[in-house]
């Protein structure tokens, strides 16, 4: 009797360490979009609320997906959209993405564009926001051309950014015309972004379509 | 060779001298080469030897572990057709009691018709009357007369056959009863027989398996069918494995509603985890319940007392009930979550809401999915019969295999041994062949020397 409770004992304690050493693991995301509305570029929005509708479609229960805009100074609680964590259940979690649909919507009907693009400012509020998250994996999706252009009043173009642990994905960045003509320059844009975020500690992600997003965010 | 050709004459001193050396380290190389041969095909073959008797063994303990097993299969069986005997002893007696009445009956029947029978003396009531009839027209022997006897006798026969009427349709009415009561014990008695057969044959097995005698026992074993019965049950049990195949995927979905989806246990979703581990208990309550209801011996439930294998049972019987009614509940949640999902992709798409279909209500689908969960609990506690042949069959054929094994790798080190050997004695000629000249030398001198040697003992 002692013996087999001693055995008891000591499959419990193994399953205990088994769940201790990691055995029981969090696949739950965090998601922060950001969107360019800056200028022309804000042509693009439609599209990118038709991407954040499919990234948040394909959530699980207890993901949390904030969206904002990159606008004049994006480090600014206006610049978010929307910013919910979904409830636990897959059915309580379906119906709350609806609601984000509606938000998304209702933002898309009203959007404006911006004169100036803080791109830094936006990177930098989405890090903070996923910082306090619960979620195993913390990603931002940039939706923008990445052609920053800060105004006077909000120069955040020296702002030091902190993305440990954070990957960032930017899609739809489009080039412009004056790119046809000298290719490499929208490559460097790339690079050069891809050298401030990983020097930032982030990890960088390069979509070029919505697929691609989606299959590596998924 | 060494640069020298088959001419020069340094290459025959060199060979001479080659020959003369192996002729003085014969006794030695001929020992090495023994040791190294002979030595290593002794070893081969002692390790072929003992394979060969583990083999033998392993054989033998199969063999008394099958039957062992046919032993006991057959104890139950019999103890079972008793029971089943004892229990249809009283109705097989009530019912011969029955049929036997019956015919004494008829027989105690027939008994007076024959009486009714006897009493009737044709014989003699025809003479009286034929001679009654005579006496009265004694003087009239006209034909006309005589017709006339001739009808009184026909009468007078007629009126003495007439209460015999009734005692024949009573023997008519009798005969087919008996011949059905005769067909029915008839009946019973084959069945009794074929039972007594039956029991006859399993007695005479159960002997051969628990006989003293090894010989008797393996040809018991030995008319065991091992491996039919052993695939049969696999084919069930793949068709059980499907079920559950189907099942997982079942309640997977709706798992999620129940434990959430964020988490992953090893690497597995939690959902999947999840519902993994009600299959799993799904298939220890339909053992338990197999185990306990006496149908089959996996664990050691079968070996407990009546009452606590009783209460196991109805605890199984809940368990399952209750799995049954759970994945019920998951299959009308699976239906709800998918027309959510669906519901969710069109908006996403910009679809729009309204374009999903009215879904209030139970669909065909939903039934399908419900009739599938209640089900399948029973039918994975219905798995566990195959489960066991499985296993039992198993272990058998694992020895079986493992003896085959045994006995071909000891065929291979007893013919690796020969060929050692054999190479052995080879390489020993070819050294002789080499050396043949010295060895004839030595003869002739040894032909030479032993008459001389003889003599010299001879005149000591």
């Amino acid at each position: 009797m002692i013996s087999s409770a001693l055995k008891r004992l000591a499959s419990l304690a193994v399953l205990v360490s088994v769940a201790a050493c990691g055995a029981i693991t969090s696949n739950s995301k965090a998601v922060f979009m950001l969107v360019d509305v800056s200028g022309t570029y804000v042509r693009e929005v439609p599209d990118a609320i038709m991407t954040a509708k499919l990234l948040t479609s394909k959530l699980n229960s207890n993901d949390m997906f904030a969206f904002g805009e990159i606008g004049s100074c994006s480090f600014s609680d206006n610049s978010l959209i929307v910013r919910r964590t979904l409830p636990g259940t897959p059915s309580q979690a379906a119906l709350a993405k609806q609601d984000v649909f509606r938000s998304l919507e209702t933002y898309g009907e009203q959007v404006d564009a911006t004169d100036w693009t803080d791109i830094r400012g936006g990177l930098r509020y989405a890090a903070s926001e996923l910082e306090q998250s619960d979620q195993g994996k913390r990603i931002i999706v940039v939706h923008s051309d990445l052609v920053e252009d800060v105004s006077p009043d909000c120069d955040t173009s020296e702002l030091s950014l902190d993305l440990e642990g954070i990957t960032v994905v930017v899609t739809n960045v489009t080039r412009s015309d004056r790119e046809a003509s000298d290719p490499d320059a929208y490559f460097r844009r790339l690079e050069e972004w891809q050298a401030l975020v990983e020097e930032a500690g982030g990890k960088w992600v390069h979509a070029n379509s919505r697929d691609r997003l989606l299959e590596y965010i998924f | 060779m060494f640069g020298l050709t088959w001419t020069d004459w340094q290459l025959w001193l060199l060979i001479a001298g080659v020959i003369v050396l192996l002729y003085i380290a014969r006794p030695y190389l001929h020992g090495l080469f023994r040791s190294v041969f002979f030595g290593l095909a002794y070893v081969l073959r002692d390790v072929a030897r003992r394979l060969e008797a583990a083999g033998n063994a392993v054989y033998e303990r199969y063999i008394e572990l099958v039957a062992a097993h046919t032993a006991e299969t057959l104890e139950q069986k019999m103890i079972s057709q008793e029971l089943k005997l004892e229990k249809r002893a009283p109705e097989i007696d009530r019912r011969a009691s029955g049929i036997v009445d019956r015919l004494e009956t008829s027989r105690a029947e027939l008994d007076a018709t024959i009486e009714a029978f006897r009493a009737v003396d044709l014989d003699e009531q025809t003479l009286q009357t034929v001679r009654a009839r005579m006496d009265e027209n004694s003087f009239s022997r006209s034909k006309s007369k005589l017709t006339s006897a001739v009808s009184d006798v026909r009468r007078a026969v007629k009126e003495e056959l007439t209460p015999l009427r009734p005692q024949i349709n009573a023997l008519r009415s009798e005969l087919k009863p008996m011949a059905e009561n005769t067909a029915r014990l008839r009946s019973i008695s084959t069945e009794l027989e074929r039972s007594a057969k039956r029991i006859n044959e399993d007695l005479v097995t159960f002997e051969a398996c628990i006989h003293p005698d090894y010989e008797a026992r393996r040809a018991a074993a030995q008319r065991q069918s091992i491996l039919i019965p052993w695939l049969l049950a696999l084919l069930v049990m793949s068709v059980a494995l499907t079920g559950v195949f189907l099942n997982f995927f079942l309640i997977q979905r709706p798992m999620a509603e129940i434990v959430g989806d964020d988490l992953q246990v090893m690497g597995v979703d939690l959902p999947t985890a999840a519902a993994l581990v009600v299959i799993f208990l799904e298939a220890v309550a339909g053992i338990v319940l197999m185990d306990a209801a006496g149908i089959t011996r996996i664990t050691l439930i079968s070996t407990l007392p009546r009452l606590p294998k009783r209460i196991l049972l109805y605890a199984a019987i809940a368990f399952l009930a209750a799995f049954s009614f759970f994945e019920a509940i998951l299959a009308i949640q699976r239906e709800v979550l998918i027309q959510i999902d669906q519901e969710t992709t069109r908006m996403a798409l910009g679809e729009g809401a309204e374009a999903t279909q009215d879904s209030s209500g139970v669909s065909l689908t939903m039934i399908a999915q419900m009739v599938l969960a209640v089900l399948i609990p029973w039918l994975l506690a219905i798995a566990a019969i195959p489960l066991e042949t499985v296993i039992q069959n198993f272990v058998f054929i694992l020895r079986l295999v493992l003896h085959q094994v045994m006995i071909f790798l000891a065929f291979i080190f007893a013919t690796l041994a020969t060929i050692l050997k054999a190479l052995g004695l080879f390489v020993l000629r070819v050294y002789d062949l080499l050396i043949f000249l010295p060895l004839v030398i030595e003869g002739m001198v040894r032909r030479v020397r032993r008459p001389a040697r003889r003599k010299a003992e001879g005149a000591a």
